[in-house]
């Protein structure tokens, strides 16, 4: 019965396809580079000698990087699919069907569409191929290397579907539990200022612990690991509270409709807020750190032969591929959840257009929602890293300005990239009105 | 968009004179529909519907569902175009022709010239009570402080002082309701629409809700357009149409309430 239900709502309704679309684009990203990611790591076992573990351990920390913001961009992207189909489900509702049947159907429904997603991203990912086996690690390209094993893809297919029946089954439990209006009534959540507090204090000890003299390499190593550590917990325990801080700043500067809109919704969930953008502040973290250990080794004067000759530029091209990536996910991850905010406040939109809100004003508000926080975010967190590793991050600017500039030039067309993300969900606030015209 | 600043007034509740004049015979109705038609696939909504509201008016539309009075309300407040017929407005100063407007200029005409109130209050969760009535006139470019000031009148004047700050789902149906009556006017808007804007709430909360709408509209000598299913708040309007197919199929004088609020003249 559910099967026979689900494939009759799938045909397109009132919502049209494009709310379909976006999903199955989503997962199809999600898929490609998930594997892409993944191919890269993986040639890097094809190494045997002393510095190829090395190699590995900066490939498994990029992968561990990725995967974070690939789950969460999953996750939004299955929440969207199951809610699609709220408006027809419903109508199922009021023809009897038992919830049981209705919660099937939205699983069916969107895992459906991470399949065609996922089969669409291994395609992307067999286009890709050919670029990325010309990126050259250690003086020679990927090459052949690039290819996975076809049970590794049939492996990352089949996790990409069963994270979207599971996202889908457990946001379906969360719209059964609590619509709008319970959500909405109970306050929203304070950030404690205690989190500042530890933040500071962690950053002051790597700031000490950081400037103190090594008694040998290995110390030295463990530090920095360390300290790489210690700064991905600030900024996940800073985050949301920074947010939230930024927010009640610009609460009161707010003059216009749009701005009070936007900073509004920020402080509704400041958490959420974070989750949205939180990818990009780990990413920007690591470029800083990451960028002036290349910075220091390009500005002193290295090995001219020998397989070290090749490390430094190896782990810019790393860091430089890892903040495209996340840029990436993070402009997609925008996209589809404004999609489905959309989706979930089509009445309240609606209503407001038909009170004269200018369409402009809604989505000068909604851009503005995620472009402060993603400002904040990747300034933040680069300059959170920048402190950690001050006196070397500021000799790197003095000594080799050019690398520190080509990272600050990727964060900054990163923050275009989410930008245009978010544009490409305006139809769907349009096509939403329009149903209400 | 300020090119014509000025060609859509925002009245402030007219004085007592000005609002005789308005209502009286000689002057144009406020609004006037002329044989409106709306289909929607094989259904019709409006069959060649024609009606005059005249300033200061309360209007009560009933009728069965389905039988298109959200449609009327929505082609009269310039929310949709008619396939066919003319909704002329005739604000002082100025006459327009609502469906020739485009689609910018209706919403600035909804957004300075009307106020709404729908159903489920549909106000804004994440704005608390002060913001969601301040915004409506921040749309039309007044200062958040002048904006959060008249707000605040409004609130305090509609029974809800002390609630400024709560949010939205803080407040029972009823106050919410309230809230979104007084975003309806807050702008000052002459010409008022509710869509059975008592429809989610019990028969006393009803009961409240309505006189305040009553006595902050048409008690200030402004127009008030209302949908309802409910005999006990349509006979508070001066008078009530019923509708049946897209038609008109009676158009009476209503209630005693409104005739003594409306000569009660203003708050
Ligand atoms: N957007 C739309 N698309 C298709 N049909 C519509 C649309 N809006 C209204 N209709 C149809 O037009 C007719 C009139 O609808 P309308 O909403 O005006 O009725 P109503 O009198 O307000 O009913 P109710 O009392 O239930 O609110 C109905 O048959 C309705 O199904
Ligand atoms: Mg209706």
């Amino acid at each position: 019965m559910p099967w026979k239900l689900a494939w009759l709502l799938s045909r397109p309704g009132k919502s049209g396809g494009g709310t379909a679309l976006l999903p199955v684009v989503a997962f199809g990203l999600v898929t490609a580079l998930l594997l892409t990611v993944l191919a890269g790591a993986l040639s890097f076992l094809r190494w045997r000698d002393e510095l190829a573990f090395l190699y590995q351990l900066l490939a498994v920390l990029a992968v561990i990087l990725l995967v974070f913001p690939l789950l969460t961009l999953g996750g939004s992207a299955a929440r969207l699919s199951a809610r699609r189909s709220d408006d027809r489900l419903a109508t199922l509702r009021l023809l009897g069907a038992t919830p049981a049947t209705v919660a099937g159907i939205t699983i069916i429904e969107s895992t459906a569409l991470a399949a065609a997603g996922a089969v669409a991203g291994v395609a992307g990912h067999l286009v890709l191929g050919p670029a990325v086996q010309l990126i050259p690690f250690r003086g020679e390209p990927i090459g052949g290397a690039y290819w996975l094993s076809p049970l590794t893809v049939v492996a990352v297919v089949a996790g990409v579907v069963l994270l979207a029946a599971i996202s889908a089954a457990v946001g379906l439990r969360k719209v059964v539990i609590s619509p709008l209006g319970v959500r909405t009534r109970q306050a929203p959540a304070k950030m404690h200022w205690l989190r500042a507090l530890i933040a500071a204090a962690v950053v002051l000890a790597g700031f000490v612990v950081m400037n103190a003299g090594y008694a040998s390499t290995a110390v030295a190593v463990a530090f920095v690991l360390g300290a790489f550590a210690a700064g991905l917990a600030v900024l996940n325990l800073i985050g949301p509270w920074a947010v939230a801080v930024m927010g009640r700043r610009q609460l009161r500067k707010a003059g216009t409709a749009e701005k009070l809109l936007a900073v509004r919704s920020i402080l509704e969930s400041p958490k959420a807020a974070w989750r949205q953008v939180s990818g990009l502040a780990m990413t920007s973290f690591v470029a800083v750190f990451g960028g002036t250990g290349v910075a220091m080794t390009d500005g002193a004067p290295g090995p001219v032969s020998g397989p070290e000759q090749f490390l430094s530029g190896d782990i810019r091209t790393g860091i430089l591929i890892t903040i495209v990536i996340s840029f990436v996910m993070v402009a997609c991850s925008a996209g589809v959840n404004q999609a489905a905010a959309v989706l979930d406040r089509a009445d309240l939109y609606i209503s407001l257009d038909h009170l004269g809100m200018p369409l402009k004003t809604m989505n000068a508000a909604r851009t503005r929602a995620v472009m402060l926080p993603l400002v904040l975010v990747s300034l933040g967190s680069a300059a959170v890293s920048f402190l950690l590793i001050f006196p070397l991050a500021g000799m790197a600017l003095v000594l080799a300005p050019l690398s520190i500039l080509t990272i600050a030039g990727c964060l900054g067309a990163g923050i275009l990239m989410v930008w245009a993300g978010l544009r490409t969900t305006r139809p769907v606030l349009s096509k939403v009105l329009a149903a209400g015209h | 968009m300020n090119e014509n600043r000025d060609s859509i007034p925002a009245p402030a509740s007219p004085s007592a004179s000005a609002a005789a004049y308005l209502q009286h015979p000689s002057h144009p109705p406020v609004l006037s529909a002329r044989n409106l038609t709306k289909s929607y696939g094989p259904t019709t909504a409006l069959a060649g519907l024609s009606l005059d509201i005249r300033t200061g008016e309360s209007v009560a539309i009933m009728g069965a569902s389905g039988s298109g009075k959200t449609t009327l309300l929505h082609v009269l407040a310039g929310i949709i175009r008619p396939d066919s017929g003319q909704v002329h407005l005739n604000l002082p100063g100025q006459s327009l022709l609502v469906e020739a407007l485009s689609e910018s200029a209706r919403s600035r005409l909804r957004r300075e010239a009307f106020g709404f109130v729908f159903q489920q209050g549909l106000l804004i969760p994440e704005l608390n009570a002060l913001e969601n009535v301040a915004v409506a006139l921040m749309l039309n470019g007044t200062s958040r402080p002048a904006a959060e000031q008249a707000a605040a009148g409004w609130l305090q004047a509609l029974g809800l002082g002390g609630m400024e700050q709560r949010r939205i789902g803080e407040l029972s149906g009823g106050q919410a309701q309230r809230v979104a009556i007084a975003r309806a006017q807050v702008t000052g808007a002459g010409v008022i629409f509710a869509d059975e804007p008592t429809g989610a709430l019990d028969s006393a909360t009803s009961a409240e809700v309505m006189q305040v709408l009553l006595e902050s509209t048409i008690g200030a000598g402004k127009t008030l357009i209302l949908v309802t299913h409910d005999d006990g708040v349509a006979a508070s309007c001066g008078r009530v149409l019923t509708m049946r197919d897209g038609r008109l199929t009676g158009d009476s004088a209503g209630g005693v309430i409104a005739a003594g609020l409306a000569q009660g003249g203003n708050r």
